[in-house]
């Protein structure tokens, strides 16, 4: 009887997700503590709003994708960009969930920022490994992002200038206790400068020749909730986001010219959602979604001059557009029918609409002939739909073992062909101890959507395609397990993956800047990778402190038979990561950060062999892809919050970030040179010194 | 202020640091033999160059080219008589294949002992013939000058996944032109086929298709004036089993220029002999000659040739490309070009084609 009681309270108390995790230093440990003996899922690390928004703010900005990426089994890429290459993933294969609204494209300005404006963040799952059912449509992690609902009882706002960027954020009760709003702006502000600079200097010069240039973006969120009563809830979410950039010259004397380019592009996603709590046992959440990234890439000719019979003018201006647009629904269902079973289950629905297209304008009249025009549009249009159903059953098959079963089925259709996806997931946890928990987990997870990208920083000429003949879905599998111990006020994870991913893309062109987009599948081909290895994360919290150590080992290979007949490193095959985080909150004024990151170099190619000729001449030859590895890579951030509180709860805060204190310039990518005595040698080049910024925010 | 005044001039100093420094790369390579057998067709000779690859970033360890004895190539399992060329280079020996008809099916293995290098391996297998089911060349009506020509090549029966396939144009130009008296001149270049006709399909276009080798060169050496083009073609490129693409003829269309009522002179040459209907193609392509001052007459024709190529060429091929034109790779942010080598213990190609042509359209 005991037993039983026993086991229905532990099986009741694991049933309860943490809502919340409290943002108080000790509950906060203890909170994460909870979760991690509390979920089955292996590869799961839960964050917050609080945390997400303190921490070194390279630029002056918070960023999300930033703080995943020091994480273990996460490597980041290039310097400063939005990478995301989670246990040996291509960096296009993860999902990006914001309110569960999918998103394609998640960065400003190239990849230097994230799309996640923290002011309205609530919390952040990112799963490594061990996906639940309920998710799908990406390889390699899921990155479910939720927005606060904003407060329901008084306004709060709060306003923020950093090194590049202004950020306002406003929530409160619009109706109080039933209906609240919760509003975030970012926006650059460099075009501030720019624009008058230019201005000043084209003045400076007065010679009839003009330059323009201007960059911005701007990003906004929007959240209303309204309790309909005490088991209804709806919520409309929205996010918009813009790049701008144009620039141009202009020459004004006899003749005339004028050339510029003008790039713009985007995310748009909003939803409607209702939240029911049918009964005690049973609640779901109806979900309907329009998601759209766009860009346009285009550029204007004006030329016009004069001749011996006239003048004559040229005229032309092109637009290149893509975009891919879905629309959505979702139900979601968590049903406890008995102490020992969780079950959730459900179905989705999306139409993926993506589209690529030129509009052209062309009119040239040549002094003594007939004027010409030309002009219109073309393009492609790709339509799919992918329909999906769900069911994971937490099962709590005894007090020590917790069992997450699940099988997701999805398909996709075109009209060309239509593929089926069976996913089966599963994750198994012993508690061994009340601090000590082994986990195992396998999953299955595909991929129908393709990103039409040929360089490792986010471009508006990259667009999503669907998968097509010749370029199907990519799948992959993966196992992990580890030893999730909690001693004290220490955490320590031990976690290993092995993972495959089959139909992979890999770009092989010459066109890396804009890939085409007819018949995109013709310019890649297909091939495998594999990825393994070891990540230990340590942390240590007290009230004031919080020191964390996270370590990873690790390996990443493809296959691609066209590049090479035998496997090669990944770009991204760092083989060891270290990274260490401290926090130290000596007083409620002050918050004290230090990172430290390293990771073995990336990889890239290098000629690997010469052959000699009589007349001193040689030929280099190239072995493999990724032969080489760039030197290692570290730096080390700081960041100091201070705090001046006035009453009512308003603060005016000041956040000083050094990127790269110690200014050591990391290789970016690395050329053949020869040395004094004519031996060739490998010369690198760092981009990327110190980098101090200030920013001051105000909240009330 | 007085700290800020203290710290930017430091923050500057220390940002200024050079940002281009050496590493070392000891440990990239270990000596290798180097393997390059290019294919045989009915219109080329095979040429195996073996070499000793030094690893890139040592010292150079001398001229110590493998031995003709090193080397062992074999044709369906049976060992092929192999002999040195007199082209042997540095580090770098050529061989011939004696008294040897390869046909399609034939299976080429060759080995080398790669005394202090391990030993090297590689094999392929010669793709069967194409089959052309016909070739249509149309003249683009957009373009009033008559220059370009839509291509379509058509091949009998199915594409199938996996097979590669190469193309060359040679172009023949037959110019009747008139000078101090009436003159015929031939010549010939090799064309690389276009994807569009005119700036407005722009859009169309697809510079990854654009992908060719030069189809004597190789890796190790420039291609020569006797080379052309190869464009290389997937079986994605395929539509229906044909391919579409345009040329352009060479040089201008002089008779556009020859008023309406000009009335040609007879199509003899003065010299007393006719314009050949279907003249022999050349081994080389000829040097373009000086053009008469006046001409009447500048007919092209065109002669398709269409290759097979086993995997391992279109790769290498491939990869030859690439290293010309890829050169955003150097800059670690794009993926990284193809080097691709079938050569099992060491590096390099050992490829194979097979081709058919067309006579003059």
């Amino acid at each position: 009887m005991a037993a039983a009681v026993a086991l229905s309270v532990t099986a009741s108390a694991a049933a309860q997700e943490i809502e919340r995790i409290d943002t108080l230093d000790t509950s906060y440990v203890t909170a994460v503590k909870e979760k991690m003996r509390n979920t089955t899922q292996t590869g799961l690390m839960r964050l917050d709003g609080d945390k997400l928004r303190s921490g070194v703010a390279v630029f002056g900005t918070p960023d999300i994708i930033k703080q995943l990426q020091i994480l273990p089994g996460v490597a980041a890429g290039n310097e400063l960009m939005s990478g995301l290459y989670v246990h040996g993933g291509d960096g296009a294969d993860n999902l990006f969930l914001l309110d569960g609204v999918p998103l394609y494209n998640i960065s400003h300005f190239g990849g230097f920022f994230s799309s996640f404006n923290t002011d309205v963040v609530e919390n952040l799952d990112f799963y490594k490994s061990g996906f639940p059912a309920r998710y799908g449509g990406r390889l390699s992690s899921v990155v479910d992002v939720e927005t606060s609902e904003g407060n329901m009882e008084r306004w709060h706002g709060g306003a923020s200038l950093g090194l590049i960027d202004g950020r306002l954020h406003i929530e409160g009760p619009v109706w109080k206790d039933r209906t609240c709003v919760n509003f975030g702006l970012r926006r650059s502000w460099m075009d501030v400068i720019t624009i008058p600079a230019i201005a000043y200097a084209n003045r400076r010069n007065g010679d009839g020749t003009t330059a323009r240039g201007a960059y911005a973006m701007w990003d906004f969120n929007g959240r209303i909730t309204h309790k309909i009563d005490e088991r209804n809830k709806l919520n409309a979410t929205i996010y918009w986001g813009e790049d701008n950039l144009r620039a141009g010259i202009k020459e004004e004397d006899d003749a005339y010219m004028d050339l510029g380019i003008r790039t713009i592009w985007g995310t748009l996603a909003g939803s409607l959602s209702w939240e029911s709590k049918y009964n005690a046992k049973l609640k779901g959440k109806m979900l309907a979604y329009y998601t759209r990234s766009n860009s346009d890439v285009g550029y204007t000719f004006d030329i016009s001059y004069p001749g011996t019979n006239g003048r004559s003018s040229m005229y032309w201006n092109d637009d290149n557009i893509c975009a891919v647009r879905d629309g959505g629904l979702k139900y979601d269902l968590d049903w406890y029918p008995n102490s020992f079973h969780h079950v959730r289950f459900g179905a989705a629905a999306a139409l993926h609409g993506y589209n690529t297209g030129r509009k052209y304008d062309q009119r040239n009249s040549f002094a003594g002939t007939e004027p010409e025009e030309n002009n219109g549009e073309e393009g492609d249009r790709y339509t799919s739909w992918e329909p999906a159903i769900y069911i994971e059953d937490e099962i709590f098959i005894s007090y020590n073992f917790t069992l997450n079963a699940g099988l997701r089925a999805s398909l996709f259709g075109t009209r060309l062909k239509s593929w089926t996806s069976l996913e089966p997931r599963a994750a198994l946890k012993w508690l061994i101890t009340n601090a000590a928990c082994v986990k195992l987990s396998y999953t299955r997870m595909s991929q129908y959507a393709h990103l039409v990208s040929a360089m490792y920083i986010d471009l508006p000429t990259n667009s999503w395609m669907p998968s097509v003949p010749g370029a199907g879905p990519m799948v992959s599998d993966q196992i992990a397990g580890g030893l999730y111990l909690t001693p004290g006020n220490f955490k320590i994870n031990i976690e290993g993956w092995y993972k495959t991913m089959n139909g992979m893309l890999a770009y092989n062109g010459a066109n890396a800047f804009y890939p085409p987009l007819v018949n995109w599948e013709k310019s890649f081909t297909t091939g495998k990778g594999e990825s393994y290895g070891l990540e230990l994360e340590a942390t240590y919290s007290v009230p004031k402190i919080e020191l964390s150590a996270y370590y990873t080992l690790g390996w990443s290979w493809r296959e691609f038979e066209a590049y090479s007949m035998f496997r090669f490193p990944d770009h991204n095959d760092n083989r060891h990561k270290v990274n260490l985080v401290a926090t130290w909150r000596p007083s409620k004024k002050w918050n004290i950060f230090a990172n430290w990151n390293y990771h073995s170099g990336n990889r890239i190619t290098l000629p690997s062999h010469v052959i000699q000729y009589e007349d001193g001449t040689s030929a280099l030859l190239y072995q493999a892809p990724y032969n080489a590895k760039l030197p290692d890579y570290h730096r080390l951030d700081i960041g100091v919050d201070y705090r001046i509180f006035f009453n009512q709860g308003r603060t005016l805060n000041f956040n000083l970030s050094i990127y790269n204190v110690y200014n050591h310039l990391n290789a970016s990518f690395a050329m053949l040179d020869t040395d004094a005595d004519g031996k060739y040698i490998g010369m690198a080049y760092g981009l990327v010194p110190i980098i101090p910024t200030l920013s001051v925010g105000y909240k009330f | 202020m007085k700290l800020l005044r203290t710290l930017l001039p430091a923050f500057l100093l220390l940002a200024a640091v050079s940002c281009e420094f050496p590493f070392p790369l000891d440990n990239v390579s270990d000596p290798a033999i180097y393997i390059e057998y290019l294919p045989s067709c009915p219109y080329s000779t095979p040429r195996l160059n073996i070499a000793y690859a030094d690893p890139a970033y040592g010292k150079a360890a001398g001229l110590h080219a493998p031995k003709p004895g090193d080397v062992s190539v074999s044709i369906n399992g049976s060992s092929a008589k192999i002999s040195p060329d007199f082209t042997t280079d540095g580090n770098m020996l050529t061989l011939t294949l004696e008294n040897t008809e390869l046909k399609s099916g034939d299976r080429i293995e060759v080995k080398v002992d790669g005394g202090s290098a391990p030993d090297a391996y590689a094999c392929t297998t010669l793709p069967p013939l194409p089959e052309l089911a016909g070739v249509e060349m149309i003249p683009v009506a957009e373009d009033t000058t008559g220059n370009t020509l839509k291509v379509n090549v058509k091949l009998a029966g199915e594409i199938k996944e996996g097979e590669y396939y190469g193309l060359r144009i040679l172009e023949r130009n037959t110019i009747v032109s008139l000078g101090k008296s009436l003159d015929t001149t031939v010549f010939y270049s090799y064309k690389l086929p276009g994807q569009v006709a005119s700036r407005e399909d722009l859009n169309s276009l697809d510079l990854d298709a654009f992908a060719n080798a030069e189809y004597a060169g190789s890796l190790t050496e420039e291609a020569d004036t006797t080379s052309g083009p190869m464009m290389l073609l997937t079986y994605k490129q395929f539509q229906d089993n044909i391919y579409s693409f345009y040329v352009s003829k060479s040089g201008f269309n002089w008779q556009s220029l020859l008023p309406e009522d000009f009335e040609l002179p007879a199509p003899d040459d003065p010299d007393g002999q006719e314009i050949p209907a279907v003249p022999e193609i050349p081994e080389m392509p000829g040097e373009v000659p000086d053009v008469p001052s006046i001409v009447l007459v500048d007919n092209a024709e065109y002669v398709v040739e269409l290759y097979r190529l086993s995997e391992e060429l279109y790769n290498y091929y491939k990869a030859q490309y690439l290293m010309r034109f890829n050169l955003l790779s150097n800059f670690g942010v794009t993926p990284p070009n193809f080097t691709y080598s079938n050569v099992q213990g060491g590096l390099g190609i050992v490829g194979g084609l097979s081709g058919v042509r067309t006579g003059w359209l």
